[in-house]
């Protein structure tokens, strides 16, 4: 850890004026009382220097990250302060304002990531002026994460595309979507047992005897998210934003949602089943090709989100 | 940048804080006032005001006060006219007189900035026009008494710049933790602050030490003030009143006038040898200067045998308004003229009221003093026309030409002096003699057969009187008729300066050296807190002046054999610490102010009281909010602990009191205690008085039963 | 099969009779299942406290066995439902059925129409049909064709899953879990106990010959009694802050949920009755933070019981107790 000085607190600045101006007096006058003061400035000069500077040295420090953030959220590092002197703590990297520690400390220091991406190390500054608060010294300890803190994007509320607006059924944790996938296929004759609900009323009336409706199978709607992350940095941001706004929204109403993004290693496509991963997914997407168009589930809906907004029919998916 | 300066600060809620640094700013303001600053009326205002503004300022301290600050505004001007008009009206523009008023004026207006100190920032700029006024105090102070200022002022200065500190601190949001709670113990402030002081003190004692003396460059300030003009009695005559009835200008003290302890004979218009007793160890005078040196006031050049006279009786009077420039003597102004000289600064703070003579080295050029006139008689030696008494201060800067041991071996060797010359006329005048004693001039010869030059001749006389004689103050009295200087040398073998002195002087005159006697002060112990030398009483000395032709009159003391006080001097500001602390108990000096004293006392017993006062309270108060589950369970676990089985945070009384019961307290009944704890504590009605008694008593019973494990290391 | 709701405030509550029913049914149950006194004891309290019980373990550890033994001793119905990934939400309500002799729909009840149902590895039923049970377990009715039917009362769902297997499974995610009080793992029996059952003692055999202690109703009471068991503000905000040091652990992504502090209390009151006492202690709570929170926590890095054991035993070992 690399201890450095940061700066002269105003009252110390205005201090070393009037020692300056009082040494001038002393050898003018030549008063030993005068040295007897100024070799105490100077004892108090240099403690206020030095202790900062030891203290931090003695200190041991130890940070640990959660493995997920959002832009724009706190998030919170674990702090752990062995030997610390009193002063104050803050995030750099992800940044964060400063906080104060008296002493040993183990609690969470709040920082706010205010860029997407994957971060490998965290920084943490401590900063003391003790015991005197004349000069301030500062060290920088940097923390190799061992799971790497993946900031995703800030999400932008979007809507769902208008053939996947599902109604919601009932509380609890999530929402059941209402099978608007189901299709009828035909009526065949009542079997006991049948829900009544699926009774065709129609056809009843024609043929004389109950008959119920034949659905397809029910099938839970899915939704392909292409993520186009080309371009200038700004757009790219934006573009992330709205892909995950738009991948929390499905979740939430309870859609299998599938992410296709292009990482560091190569493309990727995955289902994203919590907003945790649409956080990490994102977190981790980069611009630098075109993004994957498939594999994806069968009756996958997709919606490209990018740039621009061709819409290209992708393999084993289906437009509305 | 304007912007900042403007902005509103957060009041400063502590008043901790304000109180530390209200007492270091009444500290400096009761030291410079201790100097002799202001009269009794500022005196007064200073402590109360400032301890009330301070209070004034912490009520104050939410509110806007426009008004005030133009109110204190209009304050320091009052004060800053004031002060220019003292220092207008001053006869003189020396930086002497202004220091006064001006510390007049700073006093004022630390007064006035103690009304408005509502933020951290402000108490903290009110420390550093502390500073400033103990800097001023420094200036001003000459004594040592100024210590106790220094520390009372130095510890609340170091607890305000902690306290400052953790109230800055504090002002940041606290890490939370786990449980909600903040993520921090409380920590104490006086180890570190103990710590930094302990700290602060090594390293300026360290610097003290190293760093160069006040005073070692040019002096621009020569301080001169005399508290009043009493004009001698015979201008122009020595007048000593220390002595007593002995006092040469005076018929005024009656016959039963006793001398003085402090007196010296030798400050008198003729020095008797045969006079026995010394002064006493009384601080006669400071002087400040760059470089010790014997301090001398007169000199003489007549002998007789057993008294020494002047045989200048008409001294010459020099004028002049700061300074007084004086001649010297005729053969010091011609080598001055002549060769590179050396100056010394030094200026003379009176102690105790003494001669009117001008103690200073060898040979004052310039004379600051508070008089117009003073008297100057042809050895350069100077009388002034007023008593100099307490508190007389003067300054001298002198000169001498720069001298080495080589030089004086070369001077004027082999030469004899043509007549009218300079050097003539000194080897004529002091070369007198009465009738010597052959066996004094026949050692003389002796001694110095083998030197070659006078240097050599000097200081053979005076290894010879090293090595046959005893330097001691308890010598037998001069028999009447004997030669002193025959006395000494053969018949007593012992004497002091003025025994010595002589001898030398008389051989050396015997031998043709021009020589004379001197008598003065030794420099004195340095104070290396003040940097000034203190001058006692016994430091008055005699000692013989050597003239070498070319060279001019050197100074020579064979006691210097014997030890003499005074080590080398260098010229950092810390020399003679570890002697001068050593030398002194730690005294209380005697001008302590009672102001000082009432309040260290007053703000003891207050803040004494206080904290008693809030402690009770508090303990009154969270041991009513205790409950009898809560301080049962306690005494439980203090038994518990007593024994070496304390109880875990994370453990209920259940587990713990059947812990207990199978470990330190072996009574099956107590496994019980933790069942009536946890009833009492959590059931709907608790439990009854019987119960609680029972419980106790099973408690004592158990206790008494087994006996504690001592402290657990 | 009784499925009205009773009337719970004009049974008598005596304290005791609740603490005898405990005793009673934990003898009952030990009959069975030899050397497993901390599950018993658990499945108890969680059946006491009026919350469902999940046991998670490795197959043929005596799960079912223990369900049924459960309901055996309460005397009442016993519905039994076999997780099968293709068991559909009908199965477990009901149907209507359309009676042509009265020209009207029949409402026939599934087997969660019973005091005790076991539903055995429940992991293997899809997530929609999950979310059927749990809903009927959260509101005690399930609605059928528009028609609301009240579950009987006591209703006591014991559902059971094995951890180990994740092919062709739906694991509960941890708010599905969060619906149960109490998850108990058995564990292997001890060598003693395991070589009693070889031996003919306790199992199936045993279950045959198990007598009810106690009648539907008279479990209601009890129910009803523990819920007024007195717990102190202080007991209160000792679990309040357990539940709170579940939130804030570094490793748990997300902590217990009041409802969980909530089923916590009832679990403690229900242990307290078990030994006695009319109030709540702090050993109480302590004895069941585990298996009420440690399932109600998701971790980085998957949810895993062990882990997320130790996680809530830390935090209740470090925890200062209350001293009142």
């Amino acid at each position: 850890m690399s201890v450095r000085l940061t700066g002269l607190s105003r009252p110390a600045v205005a201090l070393l004026a009037v020692v300056a101006g009082l040494y001038g007096v002393g050898r003018t006058t030549g008063s030993g009382w005068l040295m007897v003061i100024l070799s105490a400035v100077a004892g108090v000069g240099v403690v206020a220097v030095a202790l900062p500077v030891l203290a931090l040295r003695r200190a041991q420090v130890e940070v640990s990250a959660p493995q997920d953030g959002t832009v724009g959220r706190p998030l919170e590092l674990q702090l752990r302060l062995h030997r610390a002197p009193i002063g104050k703590a803050r995030a750099v990297a992800p940044a964060g304002e400063w906080f104060r520690v008296l002493g040993a400390v183990d609690g969470p220091l709040r920082a706010v990531p205010d860029a997407r991406g994957v971060l490998s190390r965290v920084s943490v500054e401590l900063s003391t002026a003790t015991p005197l608060g004349l000069v301030w010294a500062a060290a920088r300890v940097t923390v190799e994460l061992e799971h790497p803190l993946e900031i995703g994007p800030q999400p932008l509320d979007a809507a769902l595309p208008p053939a996947l607006q599902l109604g919601t059924d009932g509380d609890g944790d999530r929402r059941r979507p209402v099978l608007a996938g189901d299709l009828v296929r035909g009526v065949r004759v009542y079997a006991p047992g049948d829900a009544r609900k699926l009774v065709d009323w129609r056809a009843t009336a024609r043929a004389g005897e109950l008959m119920v409706k034949d659905l397809e199978g029910p099938t839970t709607p899915s939704l392909g998210i292409l993520v186009d992350l080309r371009g200038p940095a700004t757009t790219a941001e934006q573009t992330a934003s709205e892909a995950a706004g738009l991948a929390l929204r499905a979740l939430g109403a309870g859609l299998l949602v599938t992410l296709l993004t292009v990482e560091r290693e190569g493309a990727v496509v995955g289902t994203v089943d919590r907003p945790v991963e649409v956080g990490r997914r994102l977190a981790r997407a980069v611009g630098g090709a075109a993004p994957p168009d498939g594999p994806l589930p069968a009756g996958c809906y997709v919606v490209r989100v990018g740039p621009s907004r061709p819409d290209p029919v992708p393999a084993g998916g289906r437009q509305p | 940048m304007l912007r900042k300066a403007n902005a509103p600060r957060p009041p400063e809620d502590s008043v901790a804080l304000r109180v530390v640094v209200a007492i270091a700013v009444i500290a400096a303001t009761t030291a410079t006032l201790a100097q002799g600053v202001g009269g009794s009326g500022l005196r007064v205002a200073a402590t109360v005001g400032i301890a009330f503004g301070f209070a004034f300022s912490h009520w104050a301290r939410h509110r806007d006060g426009y008004l005030l600050k133009v109110g204190l505004a209009l304050g320091v001007v009052i004060a800053f006219a004031s002060f220019l008009d003292a220092v207008l009206g001053a006869s003189t523009g020396s930086l002497a007189e202004i220091q006064i008023p001006l510390a007049e004026l700073f006093l004022w207006v630390q007064l006035l900035h103690a009304l408005d100190v509502p933020a951290r920032r402000d108490l903290l700029f009110s420390l550093l026009s502390s500073l400033v006024l103990m800097a001023v105090a420094g200036v001003l102070s000459i004594s040592g008494g100024l210590a106790v200022y220094l520390v009372v002022w130095g510890v609340a200065t170091a607890s305000s710049l902690v306290l400052a500190y953790r109230s800055e601190i504090g002002d940041l949001p606290p890490l939370v933790d786990v449980h909600g709670r903040l993520a921090e113990q409380r920590s104490t402030v006086t180890r570190p602050l103990i710590g930094a002081v302990a700290l602060v003190l090594l390293v300026a004692t360290a610097v003290f030490l190293v760093v160069p003396a006040a005073g070692a460059g040019r002096a621009v300030a020569f301080p001169a003030q005399l508290p009043s003009r009493v004009p001698v009695p015979d201008q122009g005559g020595l007048a000593n009143p220390s002595l007593g009835a002995d006092d040469p200008s005076g018929p005024g003290a009656g016959p039963g006038q006793q001398r003085a302890s402090f007196g010296y004979f030798g400050f008198s218009q003729t020095m008797d040898t045969s006079l026995r007793g010394r002064p006493d160890d009384t601080l006669v005078m400071r002087v400040k200067a760059a470089r010790p040196d014997f301090w001398r006031g007169q000199t003489f050049d007549l002998w007789d045998g057993r008294v020494w006279e002047q045989s200048d009786h008409e001294p010459a009077t020099r004028r002049g308004s700061s300074p007084i420039e004086l001649r010297g003597s005729v053969e010091d102004r011609a080598i001055l003229d002549r060769s590179a000289s050396v100056e010394l600064v030094q200026t003379v703070y009176v102690e105790r009221p003494g001669p009117n003579l001008i103690f200073a080295a060898a040979s004052p050029q310039s004379l600051y003093m508070s008089d117009n006139a003073v008297f100057e008689l042809n050895d350069g030696t100077v009388r002034t026309g007023v008593e100099l008494s307490r508190g007389a201060v003067y300054s001298v800067v002198s000169r001498r030409p720069a001298v080495t041991e080589s030089i004086l071996r070369a001077a004027g060797e082999g030469r004899v002096a043509r007549p009218g010359t300079v050097d003539r006329n000194v080897a004529d005048r002091y070369t007198q003699l009465p009738e010597v004693p052959e066996r004094v001039a026949r050692l003389a010869r002796d001694v110095t057969a083998s030197s070659l030059t006078t240097y050599d001749k000097v200081r053979a006389l005076e290894a010879w009187m090293g090595a046959n004689t005893t330097y001691t103050l308890d010598i037998p009295p001069l028999p009447a008729g004997a030669d002193a200087v025959e006395q000494y040398l053969f018949v007593d073998k012992q004497g002091f300066c003025e025994q010595i002195g002589t001898a030398l002087v008389v051989m050396l005159r015997s031998l043709g050296v021009p020589a004379r006697l001197a008598v003065g002060y030794t420099p004195g112990e340095r104070n290396p807190f003040t940097g000034l030398f203190e001058v006692r009483a016994d430091d008055a000395h005699a000692w013989a002046e050597v003239y070498f032709p070319g060279v001019g009159w050197q100074a020579f003391d064979p006691t210097a054999a014997v030890p003499l006080a005074g080590e080398p001097f260098s010229s950092s500001a810390g020399t003679g610490l570890v002697s001068f602390l050593a030398g002194r108990l730690p005294s209380l000096p005697a001008q302590a102010p009672e102001v000082l004293a009432g309040l260290g006392a007053a703000l003891a017993i207050t803040l004494a009281g206080a904290g008693a006062v809030r402690r009770r309270v508090a303990k009154r108060r969270a041991l009513a909010a205790r409950t009898w589950p809560d301080l049962f369970l306690e005494r439980l676990e203090v038994a518990g602990a007593e024994r070496g089985r304390p109880r875990r945070a994370s453990e209920s009384a259940i587990r713990y009191s059947e812990a207990l019961s199978t470990s330190v307290l072996p009574d099956r009944r107590v496994a019980d205690l933790g069942h009536i704890i946890e009833t009492a504590a959590f059931g709907p009605e608790g439990v009854e008085d019987r119960e609680r008694r029972l419980a106790e008593s099973v408690l004592h019973e158990a206790a008494s039963a087994s006996p504690t494990a001592g402290r657990e290391p | 099969m009784t499925s009205s709701r009773v009337d719970v405030a004009a049974l008598p509550q005596s304290f005791g009779a609740a603490t005898d029913l405990a005793g009673a049914l934990t003898e009952n149950l030990g009959r069975v299942i030899r050397g497993k006194a901390e599950p018993i004891r658990l499945a108890v309290t969680a059946l006491l406290s009026g919350h469902h019980l999940l046991l998670e373990d490795v197959p043929g550890v005596g799960k079912t066995l223990l369900a049924k033994a459960l309901a055996r001793s309460l005397g009442g119905s016993f519905g039994r439902i076999q997780g099968t990934p293709d068991l559909l939400p009908a199965e477990l309500t009901g149907v209507s059925v359309f009676r042509k002799a009265s020209e009207d729909w029949e409402f026939r009840p599934g087997p969660l129409f019973a005091n005790v149902v076991l539903v055995d590895e429940i992991n293997r039923a899809t997530p929609r049909t999950q979310s059927a049970l749990l809903e009927a377990m959260a509101e005690r009715q399930v609605t059928v064709d528009g028609t609301s039917w009240d579950l009987p009362d006591p209703f006591f769902v014991v559902a059971t899953q094995n951890p180990v297997e994740h092919v062709g499974t739906f694991p509960l995610v941890e708010g599905q879990r969060d619906r149960f009080g109490l998850v108990v793992e058995i564990g292997h029996p001890s060598k003693a106990a395991e070589r009693d059952l070889l031996l003919g003692a306790g199992g199936a055999e045993a279950l045959q010959g198990l007598r009810p202690v106690c009648e539907p109703l008279a479990l209601a009471a009890a129910v009803a009694t523990i819920r007024t068991v007195y717990c102190a503000p202080a007991i209160a905000d000792y679990i309040v802050d357990l539940v709170a040091g579940t939130r804030h652990h570094g490793e748990v992504v997300l902590g217990a949920s009041p409802r969980a502090s909530l089923s916590l209390l009832h679990a403690a009151k229900a242990g307290a009755t078990m030994a006695g006492r009319q109030f709540v202690v702090p050993d109480d709570v302590r004895a069941l933070a585990v298996p009420a929170l440690a399932h109600r926590l998701m971790l980085r890095g998957g949810s895993d019981l062990a882990t997320a054991s130790g996680i809530v035993s830390r935090i209740v070992d470090t925890l200062p107790v209350p001293r009142g």
